[in-house]
Formats: C-alpha cells, structure tokens, sequence
C-alpha cells in the first residue's frame, strides 16, 4: 500500500493502539493489497478516553468492560460491586490498555 | 477474541480467594463492624448499587435462612452458587489438563452478546436494582 496513506493511517488512529504495536501496524499495511484501503478506512475503534471516563463514572458497575467486549468481565465486575471496589480501582490504571488491545486484536482480525 | 485460559484461570481462582476471605471476614460480626460498607457507588451517591447486600445474601444462606436471602438480595446465590462450583470446575481442568471451563466462559460470553438474551437480562439486573432502591439495603 502507498505509504502516504499508512502514514495518515497512523496519524489519525495512532491514539487507539499502544506505542509498540504501531510499527507492526505500519508494516502491515505497507505489505497490504491496496484493494484492502478502504475497508481499513471503515474499521471503527474504541477510543481509550471514553473508557476511562466510563470507568470513572461507572466502573463499580462494570459497564467500562462491557463497553470494550468483556462481557464476563463486566458481569462479574456488576455482581460484585466492582470487586469490592478494588478491582474498579485496578481497572482504572487497566482499561485504557486493554481497550488498545482490543482494538489491535480488531485490526489483526483484518489481515486473515 | 477473549481472555487467554491461563489469565482466565488464575483470575478466577483470585476472585475465590478473595470470595472467601470476604465471607469468613463476615461471618465474625466484629469483623464485619470493622470493616463496615465498602460500596463505593452508595457512598458517593447514597443509593444502593444492584449488587448491594450480596454479603449478607450469602451469610443469610450460609446460616440457612433461604428467603431472608431472597430478599437481601438475589445476587447473592448467584455468587455463592459460582464460589462453591467454580474451585472445582478449575480444578477438575488443572488436574486433567482440560480446558473446558474456558469454553464454557467463551459460550457464555457469546450468547450473552445476543440482543434476545441481554436485554432481558439488563431488564432483570434494572428491576433487581430498583427493588434495592426501595428495600433501602
């Protein structure tokens, strides 16, 4: 694929992915058919700011892990009252991360 | 994509530890004077959260009493109900070097996804959460 194109890839959804999966990313879709180009420019992502001030607000109820797809995480986050509150504070410091991994698992599910 | 097993089991069996150091903490009513309400949610807003009075679901039904357990709060048997199943269910897959608890978990997190399943699930978890508010747990 033409690098102007991965390189404004990589300029407009660097914030969603963590720093060392970016040159991955980048390699990835310099090696891509550029019949992929538009599909990649349709991919939604999940932006870690969001989750986190879900987190904030919500994270005893578990909906910051609903949000991002853990699903069972979420529930068991619900049913007990966000791990007695602790696990909701670990899950500040987490859900930023794991909402970047989230979506690199979206745009590795892409490749194949 | 979820959780790989090794992550899932050994969080799971941290969430029984803590389960059940929990419950034996409160099971000593001056333990459980000490340590009083923890719920973040009720501190900073004043009402219960949906799973407020679980404990005492528990220990109601440890102690035997079903209904006064009903009518703390009915998460607490489904957190109990987890806590003596899930130690063996883990161990069973440690021990035969199965992993049948992990699809299990992926199953159930993929129905769970399903709009017919979820939404009266969300519509159960709201009414359970209003009968709180009301009983003032």
């Amino acid at each position: 694929m033409d690098s102007n194109k991965v390189d404004m890839f990589i300029l407009s959804n660097g914030k969603f992915f963590e720093s060392n999966q970016l040159m991955y990313i980048r390699e990835q879709l310099l090696a891509m058919d550029d019949s992929k180009w538009s599909l990649v420019q349709t991919i939604q992502f999940k932006d870690p700011t969001t989750s986190i001030i879900v987190s904030i607000l919500a994270g005893t109820l578990g909906i910051d892990r609903f949000m991002i797809g853990d699903t069972g995480l979420g529930i068991g986050k619900l049913l007990t009252c966000g791990g007695i509150g602790i696990w909701a504070l670990v899950d500040l410091f987490l859900i930023m991360g794991a909402t970047r991994e989230k979506n690199f698992t979206k745009f590795q599910q892409l490749l194949y | 994509m979820g959780i790989s097993r090794k992550n899932l089991y050994i969080l799971i069996m941290l969430f029984c530890m803590s389960g059940y150091s929990w419950l034996v903490m409160h099971l000593d009513s001056r333990w459980a004077n000490l340590v009083g309400p923890v719920c973040v949610f009720k501190k900073a807003t004043g009402i219960p959260c949906p799973s407020c009075g679980a404990t005492r679901s528990m220990i109601a039904l440890i102690n035997g009493d079903f209904l006064s357990a009903i009518s703390w709060n009915p998460i607490g048997l489904l957190l109990l109900g987890g806590l003596v199943i899930f130690p063996f269910w883990l161990l069973h897959d440690l021990a035969l070097k199965k992993n049948s608890f992990h699809v299990f978990y992926a199953s159930v997190e993929k129905t769970l996804m399903k709009k017919h399943v979820a939404w009266p699930l969300i519509l159960l978890v709201l009414l359970n959460w209003c009968w709180n508010i009301y009983k003032g747990v």
